[in-house]
């Protein structure tokens, strides 16, 4: 008997230790296969982000000696290409804080500059100061590859550095140190999507009136929104506002300046649609002017889950100011109000001289493929933070619904959109 | 003192069953997927809203429920959720899950809020919304959304609303799996309100909780507001 519990208490621990290894074992193969794949992603971002950097730095230097505007222009979109691509990769190797966000701007902002000069040429060649600024962002990103090598140098990209957090971090310490300490990189004047100018902005439509006290607001929104509302803080920022929660139902913001209705935002469940589109869109637009936004049409409207979300622009002389945006959102089963965004038309809203020295409409000739269903004028803004005047032309093309936008001063296209044809399509009100 | 037997009887034998018990533990563990983690989205007793009111569309078409299309999952949706499991060879549980759900030919995944919409944008920024902001008032998971959407746009971060959320450690929710979970109505709905431009928070690219942010480098971040737990900054 004594010697059977032996053999057995051998043969469990023996088991034991058995089941143990092979735990231990099953856990270190599986843990080094998604440490393999994880370096792999790592190397691969690390090495794609030097390419394209690498790419960056040629273009630039080519800059300095090229002067005709075609090669000029196929330079400056490589760069721009190169970035988005240095840009994704850079994400990938991001460290626990914030050091990557400046490595990230630079490069950022330089593809975006380069766009800006390339979209000028050839009938604005590049002057002397963007050849400067272009020559000293040459050498900027001659620094930053000379750093990236200098990091991949520094320890074995292709050997678990993925799983050393630390060091993986460490790797860049180089290129982060050199944008903290050593780089002043000069300011890329321009109005483009990336552009600092676009951080600060000025809201045009507050300027000049009075600061209200927050019992006046909270008297508003009483008497103007209907809510019973509790002050909540104040935001400092482009649009100084007071911020009032409403019980359970969201909150609203409102301009300390001119005490102009910002943004609401709320959330139910809508009940059973009981309201068409058409109806929403009436509501809206009284809605709005009952607040004070005069001259405001509905131009587009989508519907979503028993909601419409209407924008609504500014329209002035038959020309519609699309910056000027106010965007409502109504339930269909009670057509209440569920949110507004009153943000464009704050930050864009001015008085409007008219759109003079305009082609006549007859002579906006778009793509013959093209079935064109409405012309209209409408002043869009670009992505260099601009406005321009242009010519809406609403038209389908095998089913489906396309806006060209047609400059209306050089009748040159500058946008084509699409309307995106799933269960939530929106279309245009003309 | 113990003999040989008791010590085989008390020690090695318990001995035992713990550590094979706590072997086949590691391993199920270990091979079961990461994505299990996922909260499987149910529909059951106390459940409201949109997905739950076609369940009883569903069932009152079909004749299994008499009672009013109310969007409250009650005692009536319950027994019509019985009757539809026994009638349709279903454990019949009174509970709408992944099979009660796939027989009744709805899906409670991503469109669990009803919607429509084939956007993965759409649907990664809702996840997104949803785990890290679950609970907060809903203006603070819109303002989540919107956090999100500042940086895309934003020169300090990636251009994609994918390349923002998988930026490593850019959100906590990406590092413990939850973003992996199916968002509800409301965060799907706050998606869809940032992506339709509102933006409660005027721009801030960062946001925290006071009370559980470890991280002092955010804490030097210009504030600009609060909203629920979380505070905004720039």
């Amino acid at each position: 008997m004594k010697k059977l519990e032996k053999i057995c208490t051998i043969v469990g621990v023996l088991l034991l230790v058995a089941g143990l290894s092979l735990t231990l074992g099953f856990f270190v193969e599986r843990e080094t296969h998604y440490q393999n794949i994880l370096n792999a992603n790592h190397a691969k971002a690390y090495y794609a982000s030097l390419d394209a950097v690498s790419d960056i730095e040629m273009k630039l230097n080519k800059l300095t000696v090229a002067s005709g505007s075609n090669v000029e222009k196929e330079l400056l979109n490589d760069v721009w290409m190169n970035s988005e691509i240095a840009v994704v990769n850079l994400g990938e190797l991001a460290g626990k804080n914030d050091e990557i966000e400046k490595v990230t701007k630079f490069v950022n902002q330089l593809g975006d500059y380069s766009y800006y000069l390339s979209s000028k040429l050839p009938e604005e060649p590049i002057d002397e100061n963007e050849r400067e600024l272009l020559n000293e962002l040459y050498k900027i990103t001659e620094e930053l590859l000379k750093e990236l090598i200098k990091a991949g140098e520094s320890v074995n990209i292709n050997e678990g550095l993925y799983v050393k957090l630390d060091e993986a971090v460490a790797t860049l310490k180089g290129v982060f140190d050199m944008f903290n300490n050593s780089i002043d990189y000069p300011e890329m004047i321009y109005d483009g999507p990336f552009s600092d100018g676009l951080i600060q902005r000025d809201a045009k439509y507050l300027v000049g009136k009075d600061v209200v006290d927050r019992e006046s607001v909270e008297g508003y929104i009483t008497s103007k929104l209907g809510f019973s509302a509790s002050f909540l803080e104040e935001i400092n920022g482009n649009i100084p506002s007071y911020v009032f929660t409403i019980e359970d139902v969201g909150s609203v913001t409102i301009s300390k300046q001119g005490c102009v209705p910002v943004q609401y935002a709320s959330s139910r469940d809508v009940g059973e649609k009981a309201h068409s589109q058409e109806e929403c869109i009436a509501r809206a637009e009284s809605f709005i002017a009952g607040l004070g936004f005069a001259g405001m049409r509905a131009v587009w409207a989508s519907e979503s889950e028993d909601l419409v979300y209407i924008n609504l622009a500014y329209e002035e002389n038959g020309v519609i100011y699309y910056p000027d945006l106010i965007k409502v959102k109504i339930a269909q089963d009670n057509m209440e109000i569920m949110g507004f965004d009153t943000t464009g038309f704050i930050y864009n809203h001015t008085e409007r001289t008219a759109v003079e020295g305009v082609k006549d409409k007859s002579e906006v000739k778009v793509s013959d493929k093209l079935s064109v269903t409405s012309i209209r004028l409408a002043v869009i803004p670009t992505e260099w933070n601009k406005e321009i005047a242009t010519y809406e032309v609403a038209g389908t093309y095998e089913g489906k619904i396309y806006y060209v936008y047609v400059d209306a001063f050089s009748l040159e296209e500058v946008k084509v959109m699409r309307v995106i044809m799933d269960e939530n399509q929106g279309a245009l009100i003309s | 003192m113990f003999s040989q037997k008791n010590i085989y009887k008390y020690i090695c034998v318990p001995i035992a069953i713990i550590a094979i018990t706590f072997s086949v533990f590691i391993i199920v563990t270990a091979v079961t997927p990461s994505g299990a983690d996922a909260e499987a989205a149910v529909l059951k007793q106390g459940s409201s809203g949109a997905m739950v009111r076609t369940v009883q569309t569903k069932l009152k078409n079909w004749g299994y429920y008499s009672g009013a299309i109310d969007g409250i999952y009650g005692s009536r949706t319950v027994s019509a959720v019985k009757y539809f499991q026994r009638r349709n060879g279903l454990v019949a549980d009174g509970i709408v899950g992944k099979k009660t759900a796939s027989a009744m030919g709805i899906s409670l995944s991503s469109s669990s809020g009803g919607t429509s919409s084939n956007s993965s944008d759409l649907n990664l920024l809702a996840r997104a919304v949803y785990a890290e902001a679950r609970g907060e008032p809903y203006t603070g998971q819109v303002a989540v959304a919107a956090v999100i959407l500042n940086r895309v746009r934003s020169s300090s971060f990636p251009n994609t609303i994918s390349g923002v959320i998988y930026q490593p450690w850019a959100f906590t929710c990406v590092n413990d799996g939850q973003i992996n979970l199916a968002p509800n109505a409301t965060a799907l709905k706050a998606a869809k309100d940032a992506l339709n431009g509102w933006d409660p928070t005027y721009g801030c690219l960062f946001y925290y909780n006071p009370k559980t942010a470890t991280n002092s480098w955010i804490r030097q971040k210009e504030v600009r507001l609060t909203i629920g737990r979380h505070v905004f900054c720039v």
